[in-house]
């Protein structure tokens, strides 16, 4: 009976280091390819509307990173301190204006003309390119560039737009690279558009 | 002094002297206001200044007003999943012996229906209205859209 026990235990143990083994010595879980696709699906050709009304299309970006940020005209706050930060990284960045290109998408094209974007683009000492569109046209790039944006009443009838703050970084090759956050601090910044213009 | 600020002055000290007097009335002092420049045809801004409560009474700020700007209004853009948002706020709290900065990405004061851009070198005259302080007046310099405030 005590001889039948300890080879119970015994076998309990046994299973116990292979169960261990099997654990520890499982493969690490293939990288899922959908991270990595759906990064690359980030971005791609488009064409909107320039500053002087006449399209702008992205190849003419080509073999230059860009930072694109969405926005709208009529945001006092968030937009222009974004933008002034690009502006200030950039200079920060000591490779010159065109070093990478600062690309400023409006989420409100019901608002803003194309003359507008360029006035406000035009405010920051530097060179941005405003751009906009018809609702279809920045409906879709907004999609490309998975970018939320949503109109909120105001008092007053006027409207507010929600959107996405965060300015997206790409390569040469118009590849997504990075995100800036809004909160992140301006040294990890600057490192990443170091790494993209290098 | 200009003739305007000069009475502007007069009024506020005029003011102050017909005020009950209220040992217990909060001191706030307002410092560095500034607003950020416009485009042309842009008729929202935004403007920012610390408030600083040296009293031991907690205050209030419930409203501002500004001759440029058909509105004034106090604003918080808060971020949440990387989304920005902007509400109004009804009062922003200012505490007992607690500085509180208005600032870009935070609680600030949208000014809406500019009639003219504002341009650097300008200044926006703010009335701020505290529950207890009651009325302030202060003059924001208008700085460069590139600026990150007067710090910089």
């Amino acid at each position: 009976m005590r001889r039948a026990r300890l080879i119970l235990w015994i076998a309990v143990g046994i299973a116990a280091v292979i169960a261990a083994a099997l654990f520890f010595a499982r493969p690490a879980p293939a990288p899922t390819s959908t991270a990595d696709s759906s990064f690359a699906d980030i971005g791609g050709p488009f064409t909107l509307t320039g500053s002087d009304g006449t399209p702008f299309a992205s190849p003419r970006l080509a073999g230059r990173p860009f930072a694109i940020f969405f926005g709208f005209t009529h945001c006092p706050d968030v937009c222009p301190t974004t933008l002034a930060r690009l502006a200030r990284l950039r200079k920060a960045l000591a490779k010159g204006d065109k070093a990478f290109a600062i690309l400023f998408v409006s989420v409100d094209p019901e608002r803003d003309s194309p003359a507008e974007m360029g006035r406000y683009s035009g405010l920051f000492g530097t060179p941005v390119i405003g751009l906009t569109g018809s609702p279809a046209a920045i409906a879709a790039v907004k999609k490309q560039f998975g970018i939320f944006s949503k109109k909120v009443p105001q008092p007053g009838g006027d409207y507010s737009v929600d959107h996405t703050a965060t300015v997206l970084l790409f390569d040469r090759a118009g590849q997504f690279s990075a995100t800036i956050a809004t909160d992140e601090g301006d040294g990890p910044a600057l490192d990443k558009l170091k790494l993209l213009t290098s | 002094m200009s003739k305007a600020s000069c009475l502007t002055t007069v009024a506020v000290v005029l003011l102050a002297a017909c005020r009950p007097a209220v040992p217990t009335a909060p001191s706030i002092e307002l410092r560095d206001a500034w607003a950020r420049e416009t485009a042309p045809g842009q008729t929202s801004g935004a403007a920012y200044l610390t408030i600083v409560n040296t009293g031991r009474e907690d205050d209030r700020l419930i409203g501002v007003t500004a001759p440029k700007a058909t509105g004034a209004m106090l604003h918080s853009a808060s971020e949440r999943g990387g989304v920005a948002s902007m509400r109004m706020a009804s009062e922003v709290a200012i505490p007992a012996e607690t500085t509180v900065t208005l600032a870009p990405l935070g609680t600030h004061i949208m000014l809406t229906g500019l009639a003219a851009p504002l341009k650097p070198g300008e200044r926006v005259a703010l009335t701020l209205r505290f529950a207890r302080a009651g009325p302030r007046l202060i003059e924001a310099a208008v700085l460069p859209a590139g600026s990150n405030g007067p710090a910089d």
